[in-house]
């Protein structure tokens, strides 16, 4: 079930973002994602976790530099959406190999997909909402971005000096 | 990297693009990022509060028995989304069914119960303590614990019973028991005659011997049975027990220790166990059923070991053995034991060797080529001349070849004489 879902949201990731940089002529850019979902579910096969991390922050930065290009963002979201839900898929399915068959994995799996069908519902239509709303950069969108980045760095920094 | 890390670079990644770009997508393209984070630290497991209770099916087993091991799991805090249990047992054992480790979801005052079945080899095995993993479902935080929960499990050497052991001391202590003290009194074998006093049973009288004298009366005296000092010394040199291949002999050793030291302390007698391998382990003399077990816990814990300073028998510490007690070595033995048992004897000690036959054992995995079969020869007569050697000092020596059954070897060498020998009034 897990692995089904993960194959989904990879093809979803993966083909959304194509389809928009294809759309747009940018074809070699399109062939590479294409060689980077199949890359991704042959990692996935071979249990390859890491190559998770690197996919999502190439399909994240894809997404962000279409959404810089003015490509369509609904693709763009859909993309990064999939990363996000691959990336967490391949996490799960390593922790579940940690268990014996015996148990009921099944109910895990059905519980875990349920709370990211849940998440990812929520994130969609508040980024649908945001998009729609076309939040125009004003002064003080900037100030409060800006006061919300600079108290994230800290918190940050102070995160990383604690560990 | 940790995967919350990852998200957070992400997220500020995006808003810093956006920023930057004066492009509001970024912050919806963030959005799902956020919701995703936020949901898993809501959710992210609180300080672990775990009952765990184990139980083994048996604490004492013999090697490869089955042991099942029960646990049982409550959950004392708040509701854990994900837990990973594993119970933390010796990796020298091994699972035969079930897991020591599981994945479920553990809500609030809920138990969770499994079992597990472990076998292994001979030793002494603790269970120290479970480890508790609990994430929430997207696995960005992670609270782990050690649930102590202390078990232990003795795997015994295997034991054969004999049923008797015929030993003879030159000193016996107070308390009756089966060894032939060499002094008269109340007892079964006959020991001589002497003057009749009152008191003494009437049956005891020999009227024969009272036919042959005026007014004498001649009443039989019976040989006292008595316990005696016994001292085992079990040899877990590296040298003498290990052989090509990783085989040992050790293990044939550690049966008839353990074996000897049941009939010994069946038998009545003070039994103390010295295992000198790489250091002395001395478990100090002592009676039944308590014993017994203390021998058998040390015996599950020996090994072999190398030391310089014990690569001979010289450094037996005789001070532990009481004086003429009955010293008993289980050794494969080396050419440079012999004068170091001869010394021990002549400190007035009775000695008994149980020598399992190295020259057999590893014969047996060598190929019958024939010059296999001259060096075989050659060893065979080394090793034959020690013992003869050892025979002529006055030490009892039983050879063993460990294809033999050693329960089997003992009864021919050392158990009850035949009721004819009792018969025509023999003697050993």
């Amino acid at each position: 079930m897990s692995y089904f879902a993960f194959v989904i949201s990879v093809l979803m990731g993966v083909g959304s973002l194509s389809f928009a940089y294809a759309g747009e002529g940018f074809d070699l850019v399109a062939r590479g994602l294409l060689v980077l979902g199949a890359l991704w579910l042959f990692a996935g096969k071979q249990r390859w976790v890491w190559f998770s991390t690197i996919a999502l922050l190439i399909s994240v930065s894809l997404a962000g530099f279409g959404l810089w290009i003015e490509l369509s963002s609904g693709w763009m979201i859909s993309g990064a959406l999939g990363a996000l839900l691959a990336w967490d898929l391949t996490d799960f399915m390593r922790r579940l190999r940690f268990a014996p068959l015996m148990d009921d994995l099944r109910a895990l799996e059905r519980r875990h997909l349920t709370r990211l069908t849940i998440v990812t519902v929520v994130g969609v239509l508040l980024a649908s909402i945001a998009m729609l709303v076309r939040v125009e950069f004003t002064f003080e969108w900037i100030m409060l971005l800006t006061l919300v980045a600079v108290l994230g760095v800290t918190q940050l920094v102070s995160w990383l000096r604690r560990r | 990297m940790s995967r919350t890390f990852l998200l957070i670079l992400i997220i500020y990644a995006l808003l810093l693009a956006g920023l930057a770009t004066l492009h509001g997508d970024f912050v919806g393209l963030a959005l799902p990022f956020i919701v995703y984070l936020l949901v898993g630290i809501w959710r992210s497991p609180e300080k672990l509060d775990l009952d765990v209770h184990r139980t083994i099916s048996s604490e004492r087993a013999v090697p490869e028995e089955d042991v099942v091991v029960r646990m049982d799991v409550t959950n004392r805090g708040a509701d854990i989304e994900e837990l990973l249990l594993e119970d933390g047992y010796s990796p020298a054992l091994s699972v035969r069914d079930g897991s020591p480790r599981h994945l479920l979801s553990l809500k609030k005052g809920e138990s969770f119960s499994w079992n597990y079945t472990v076998h292994g080899p001979r030793g002494g095995y603790a269970f120290e303590a479970l480890k508790a993993e609990a994430r929430d479902h997207f696995g960005l935080r992670l609270s782990s614990h050690q649930v102590p929960a202390r078990s232990e499990l003795f795997i015994f050497p295997p034991l054969t019973r004999l049923k008797y052991v015929t030993i003879r001391t030159r000193r016996t202590r107070v308390y009756s028991g089966t060894i032939p003290a060499r002094l008269g009194g109340p007892g079964v074998e006959f020991f001589g005659l002497r003057e009749y006093q009152p008191g003494d049973p009437p049956r005891w009288i020999n009227w024969r011997a009272s036919a042959r004298h005026d007014e004498t009366l001649y009443a039989n005296e019976f040989q006292q049975e008595r316990v005696a000092d016994v001292a085992l010394v079990l040899d877990g040199r590296e040298k003498t027990n290990r052989f090509r291949d990783g085989r040992s002999l050790f293990e044939h050793s550690v049966l008839a220790a353990a074996s000897l030291a049941d009939a010994f302390l069946l038998q009545g007698n003070r039994v103390g166990l010295l295992h000198y391998g790489r250091y002395l382990d001395w478990t100090f003399p002592g009676y039944g059923k308590v014993q017994r077990e203390r021998i058998l816990q040390a015996l599950a814990h020996a090994q072999t070991g190398g030391s310089p300073v014990f690569s001979g028998l010289e450094h037996i510490p005789v001070r532990f053995f009481p004086a003429h007690s009955l010293v008993v070595l289980v050794s494969p033995l080396g050419g440079d034991d012999l004068d170091t048992l001869i010394q021990l004897r002549a400190r007035g000690y009775q000695i008994m060797v149980i020598s399992p036959d190295p020259v057999a054992f590893e014969l047996a995995y060598l190929p019958g080529a024939a010059s296999v079969k001259l060096a075989a020869r050659v060893v065979r007569m080394e090793r034959n001349l020690l013992l003869k050697k050892l025979q002529r000092a006055g030490i009892q020596v039983l050879d063993w070849n460990v294809a033999l059954p050693f329960d089997q070897v003992m009864k021919h060498r050392l158990g009850p004489p035949p009721p004819l020998f009792h018969a025509v009034g023999g003697r050993i």
